[in-house]
């Protein structure tokens, strides 16, 4: 069992590229307080957005909505949405509910750096 | 997987959280602990978690609409093995019942944010029904057979996606958390 708090951990830019580090448990208590910081730095509409989500150990249906609008948004701009190290718990959700066809996903930062 | 400590062991544990979203790290916790215990493998932790999780969002967001001061009702019982067992959860509320006429599943082949919480119930579990309260409110049934996940166990959640009848999830009612708020529910 993974930390229940959950945050953003970190936000970096990375040749060009915008770098956000989630951690923790992300569910509905803790959504209202990650959404915004997403919002925000979409709203800066980097080229490629990578989140990374190996610190990550559980997140529920609403943590997927906030990641399905952050993808609605940077797609809209032609941004690129790359999100990196996703865990066994969070891949499964995005199975279930088949959103994994609609994200690209990376085993590394680097690699969602590259492409 | 882990030997459960007993076969044929029975283990059960109600809880009563307030209806506000702190409860739901919670009531995880203390079903990992039970999980832990009984020796279930990770995939159906992992099941349960979300499962109750899910269920105890929708009260709070729809069936409370937000109402803080109320109180959710959460008991699980686990039988047999983690091997060959099964687990039985109920998650009984006071809050308004939602009727079938106001709410509609989610089809999966559009991509936006909400409604997607009953969806993933029905996906892991393999009994979903919906109950009146004998106070109001409504008693959500879930079950779920341990120790099947593999080829079989993919197959059935393919299956999940799949439109149901009025009659497979049983209960004169059900809830579903169907939203254009979109934002921060799926």
């Amino acid at each position: 069992m993974t930390d229940p708090s959950a945050a953003v951990k970190g936000i970096r830019s990375v040749k060009g590229a915008t770098v956000i580090t989630l951690a923790g448990d992300i569910d509905l208590h803790h959504v209202p307080q990650i959404h915004p910081v997403l919002l925000r730095e979409v709203d800066k509409k980097p080229s490629v957005l990578v989140i990374d989500l190996g610190d990550v150990g559980y997140m529920d249906s609403s943590g997927v909505g906030v990641l399905v609008q952050v993808f609605q948004r940077v797609k809209a701009y032609r941004g690129k949405l790359r999100l990196a190290r996703m865990g066994p718990r969070v891949r499964s959700i995005f199975e279930i509910t088949k959103l994994d066809k609609y994200f690209a996903l990376r085993d590394s930062v680097e690699a969602a750096l590259e492409s | 997987m882990k030997e459960s400590p007993s076969p044929g062991l029975c283990c059960r544990i109600e809880m009563r959280v307030p209806s506000v979203t702190g409860s739901l790290a919670v009531v995880r916790a203390a079903l990992h602990a039970m999980g832990g215990a009984f020796g279930l493998c990770e995939a159906d932790d992992h099941d349960v978690c979300l499962a109750v999780d899910e269920a105890l969002a929708n009260v709070i967001q729809h069936a409370y609409a937000g109402q803080s001061d109320q109180s959710i009702l959460v008991a699980i019982e686990l039988r047999g093995s983690a091997g060959d067992g099964s687990v039985s959860i109920s998650i009984e509320d006071r809050g308004r019942a939602v009727r079938p006429e106001e709410i509609r599943g989610r089809a999966l082949d559009e991509l936006r944010p909400g409604g997607l919480g009953v969806h993933i119930i029905r996906s892991v579990m393999d009994d979903v029904e919906y109950a009146a309260g004998p106070e109001g409110g409504t008693i959500l049934r879930l079950g779920k057979r341990l120790g099947r996940h593999g080829k079989n166990e993919q197959a059935r959640r393919a299956d999940a996606s799949a439109p149901r009848s009025p009659t497979r999830d049983g209960g004169p009612r059900q809830r579903d958390e169907e939203t254009d708020e979109g934002g921060t529910q799926a």
